[in-house]
């Protein structure tokens, strides 16, 4: 074997070990189309894409927007490249998708400029409804949850895939946005969720 | 004192879980979701079969029906050259993967998400699917370990990364990880880059999943 060879075997060797293990799934998904690679897939990262959905419209809507994203998966299976990373492009599909139907059914408005206009008391009293509504029906009070969905639409889907584990570059490729204009918006999210919390 | 980052991303976390229990329907939802995903993969496959038996039925008529040696000779030139050409499209489109060798996957999970797999277990999967039930992690006539193997945490994010001797990853779904843990089947201060045993029974499904006090050998 040439040096050359030798080299390029390493380093493909060390790419091989790098690969994450959605990552080795979906490359197998894509080369085989099998259920089993899309089922592991599937229960990796359904309960995330769906709470993350969910965070940004409302049940049903998510659900229908994770179907759909899943079957754009399927469809788009031989586009994933290997060097990219799974989940980033699972959100990405699912974020643009989400995007179509709000614009499409206008049930939900992408920029939810209203909520900015409201005062702190009144952000607060919309927090403390909803965590009596959440008491009423023999739930668990998540208060967090209701500090989040009052946040801008932008600012929680910013902050939202931070807390999943995005880097700032990630968010800003999944949301199509600057850097800069992403940490702005985490950092006006994360101000915004301190001061309503330490009100509570 | 304001609330750092580290109790915002707990507070995220939490929050995950209580929406979690809270809403009973999600469960159904995610089956349902999981389900539908699936069938629309198998319709997939379906189709495509379909459409290699349609070309290669043509191409038997068209033979039938040439009434001479250089129509044959054409008709057979012309599938070859199409068959090429798709050849190098296939090819080209899996090049990106192409590059990797990928290593088998061993999964588990819940037999109750996935009717579907239940069936199949003829196919030859890269990634091979090892299906629990409730009653199975619930079942102490089930619990006798057939054989244990080492293996090394590698990752934890609900689910559960660890790497065999053979270089092979064995992923556990948080579910079962949950169910393990409810039932006592997973001892020791378990972190990432520790060694552990993994207790199979004789179908390989994992009974149990234990810090190794001292190296095991692979």
């Amino acid at each position: 074997m040439s040096i050359g060879a030798s080299l390029q075997s390493l380093i493909q060797g060390k790419r091989t070990t790098a690969l994450g293990v959605s990552e080795r799934l979906m490359l197998q998904y894509g080369k085989k189309g099998d259920d089993a690679s899309l089922a592991a897939l599937f229960d990796l990262h359904s309960n995330k894409l769906f709470y993350f959905l969910r965070m940004l419209s409302d049940s049903t809507m998510a659900e229908d927007v994770c179907q759909r994203t899943w079957i754009k998966v399927i469809e788009r299976r031989h586009l994933f490249k290997s060097g990219e990373n799974f989940q980033a492009w699972l959100f990405t599909i699912a974020r643009r998708t989400l995007i179509d139907e709000c614009r499409k059914n206008s049930k939900i408005e992408y920029n939810s400029e209203a909520v900015e206009a409201l005062s702190l008391s009144e952000q607060l009293k919309h927090v403390q409804i909803s965590v009596e509504n959440d008491v009423a029906k023999g739930l668990e009070k998540d208060a967090f949850k209701a500090c989040m969905q009052l946040l801008p639409y932008k600012q929680k889907e910013a902050l939202s895939l931070q807390f999943e584990g995005f880097t700032v570059e990630q968010i800003a490729n999944i949301c199509s946005a600057e850097k800069e204009t992403v940490k702005t918006r985490i950092r006006y999210a994360k101000d915004a969720l301190r001061t309503m919390l330490e009100k509570l | 004192m304001s609330i750092t980052d580290k109790e915002l991303q707990e507070a995220f976390r939490r929050s995950q879980q209580v929406q979690k229990q809270n809403d009973i329907m999600a469960e159904q939802v995610n089956s349902k979701l999981r389900a539908a995903v699936l069938a629309h993969n198998n319709g997939i496959a379906k189709s495509s079969a379909t459409e290699r038996a349609f070309t290669s039925a043509t191409s038997h008529i068209r033979a039938y029906f040439a009434s001479s040696t250089l129509r044959l000779t054409a008709v057979a030139f012309s599938l070859v050259a199409m068959l090429g050409v798709y050849h190098i499209g296939l090819r080209h489109e899996y090049n990106p993967g192409a590059a990797h060798q990928i290593d088998i996957v061993h999964y588990h999970g819940f037999v109750g998400e996935d009717k579907l797999l239940a069936n199949k277990t003829g196919y030859d999967y890269n990634a091979r699917f090892n299906a629990y039930t409730q009653q199975y992690i619930e079942s102490n006539l089930v619990a006798r370990a057939v054989s244990l193997e080492p293996a090394t945490l590698k990752a934890q994010d609900g689910y559960w990364l660890l790497v065999n001797c053979s270089n092979q990853q064995v992923v556990v779904s948080e579910n079962l990880i949950a169910s393990l843990n409810t039932h006592g089947r997973i001892e020791g201060d378990i972190d990432i880059g520790t060694r552990v045993a993994l207790a199979f029974d004789a179908q390989g499904r994992i009974l149990a999943i234990k810090q190794s006090a001292k190296a095991l050998m692979c």
